[in-house]
């Protein structure tokens, strides 16, 4: 709860001073390749992992992507890369 | 990679645990891939047994599907120390031979032989393994040009494991008469049968007779004015006489044509010789020659390969001839006299004697040539 109030005063300052979204508040930066490779910033943990599809626990919450030959080529507590052809990328 | 990657195979369990897992403990993962119920990755050969636990909180099984690396491949080498040495062993070596000189080769010289240089250049450095870092090169060239006044210019490059000595032979300068007052004189006697004086004032006719030092065109010539000094000039041709005699005895000592030879082969290798014959001492009287057989690559004698030295006994043989085998064979030698005569002068008519003696057959040959008679002697001045 403390958390979530802390996420929601944190994005109100950075839309109140115009500033860049992510800089006071904790969400993940998904960065998309076109549909061939997708780099995942602050990614805490792998909660599904199958061959078309992966989801991701972020620090904004989880990530499912979809897709197929999906492959993570990179996994390190800081960030994650996933190469593949991507269909789909959804919060839930 | 050095150290090896594998490529694992995950079976069962929680695949995605184990992969959280291995994130938190700081172990790289990469290719990770789902096949079906299996999930692929890969590691450094180093974090397997790191995975392990991490494996075992999961309920993962673990298989390793392939190895790559250096550290795979020299794995069945593993008790073999004897290439690690051999190895270890080449890297030195070829690291010290490398550095050294193995190889001299010589070029620009004509006059002076390799050998002298080589003998030269050997006190001074440059031999067979020599470092190219310990040759002072300005004082080599110095002594070198000092021990072989023959030579004007020396240098020693190095070029890899090769000193490539190139040196310049000194061109003799030709004599220049200097534009002092000469005469011409008679270098021997004879009959004067032409005389083109260009400079200088004829003393003789055609039809004189000369003897060896006579004036022939004079340098000191008469004017209104006194005597004028002049460099004489001309070709004073003369026809002169020359004896040849060859006396072949009916026994003589001459040379064995076919002499004992005794090779002694060795195999030399970096400026070391190893003899391959046995080492008996051989007495005699003997000539040595000595050829070097090396081995070549891509057009490059290496400092490896055979060399031979040959003893050649000086034997000698009596030989004894009849009175026509004598005389054939002194005829032959005059015949050679001759040829060489005929190089410097023209032969016009030849007067042969022969006489047979106690020690053998002589043939004595009179000839009577045409040749260039003159020859410059610088004026005497107050009777110097």
């Amino acid at each position: 709860m403390k958390r979530e109030k802390r996420a929601a005063i944190s994005s109100k300052v950075e839309k109140i001073l115009d500033m860049p979204v992510g800089v006071l508040s904790e969400i993940a930066r998904i960065e998309l390749s076109g549909n061939r490779q997708v780099l995942i910033e602050g990614c805490r943990g792998i909660v599904k992992y199958d061959e078309d599809q992966i989801q991701l626990r972020t620090v904004g919450g989880t990530v499912r992507f979809t897709g197929r030959e999906l492959c993570m080529t990179s996994l390190n507590p800081a960030c994650a890369v996933i190469t593949g052809r991507l269909l789909s990328l959804e919060f839930l | 990679m050095l150290a090896g990657t594998v490529l694992i195979e995950c079976e069962g369990g929680f695949p995605e645990r184990f992969l959280n897992e291995a994130s938190n403990r700081h172990i790289a993962l990469w290719d990770v891939s789902r096949k079906g119920i299996s999930l692929f990755c890969r590691c450094k050969a180093t974090d397997y047994r790191l995975l392990r636990p991490v494996a075992h909180t999961a309920s993962v099984r673990m298989r390793v599907r392939e190895r790559h690396g250096l550290s795979f491949l020299l794995r069945p080498f593993r008790l073999r120390w004897g290439l690690a040495v051999g190895m270890i062993l080449f890297v030195v070596l070829l690291q010290l031979l490398s550095s050294r000189v193995w190889i001299i080769r010589i070029s620009g010289n004509e006059q002076v032989s390799s050998d002298a240089i080589r003998e030269v250049l050997e006190p001074l450095g440059i031999y067979e393994g020599t470092t190219p870092s310990a040759v002072d090169l300005p004082q080599l060239q110095l002594t070198a040009l000092q021990q072989l006044p023959e030579l004007v210019w020396l240098t020693v490059n190095f070029e890899g494991s090769t000193a490539l000595v190139e040196v310049r032979e000194r061109q003799e300068a030709k004599p220049i008469i200097p534009d002092q007052p000469t005469n011409i004189v008679a270098t021997q006697d004879g009959v004067i049968i032409s005389i083109d004086a260009v400079s200088g004032q004829a003393m003789v006719k055609v039809g004189d007779a000369v003897t060896e030092g006579a004036l022939l065109i004079s340098g000191v010539m008469d004017s209104k004015v006194g005597p004028l000094l002049k460099h004489a000039e001309g070709i004073v041709t003369a026809r002169t006489a020359h004896t040849l005699t060859v006396t072949v005895p009916f026994e003589e000592e001459v040379p064995d044509v076919t002499p004992r030879v005794v090779s002694r082969p060795c195999l030399y290798l970096l400026g070391l010789r190893v003899p391959l014959y046995a080492s008996i001492d051989i007495e005699g009287d003997y000539t040595q020659e000595t050829t070097q057989y090396p081995l070549c690559a891509y057009g490059k004698e290496l400092p490896v390969g055979v060399e031979v030295t040959r003893l050649i006994f000086a034997e000698t043989e009596c030989c004894t001839r009849t009175e026509e085998e004598a005389r054939a064979e002194a005829q032959r030698r005059l015949a050679d006299l001759v040829k060489t005569l005929q190089e410097e002068v023209c032969v016009e008519s030849e007067l042969l004697t022969e006489v047979k003696t106690d020690e053998g057959w002589t043939i004595t040959g009179t000839y009577t040539c045409v040749e260039s008679i003159g020859r410059y002697e610088p004026l005497q001045m107050d009777g110097k």
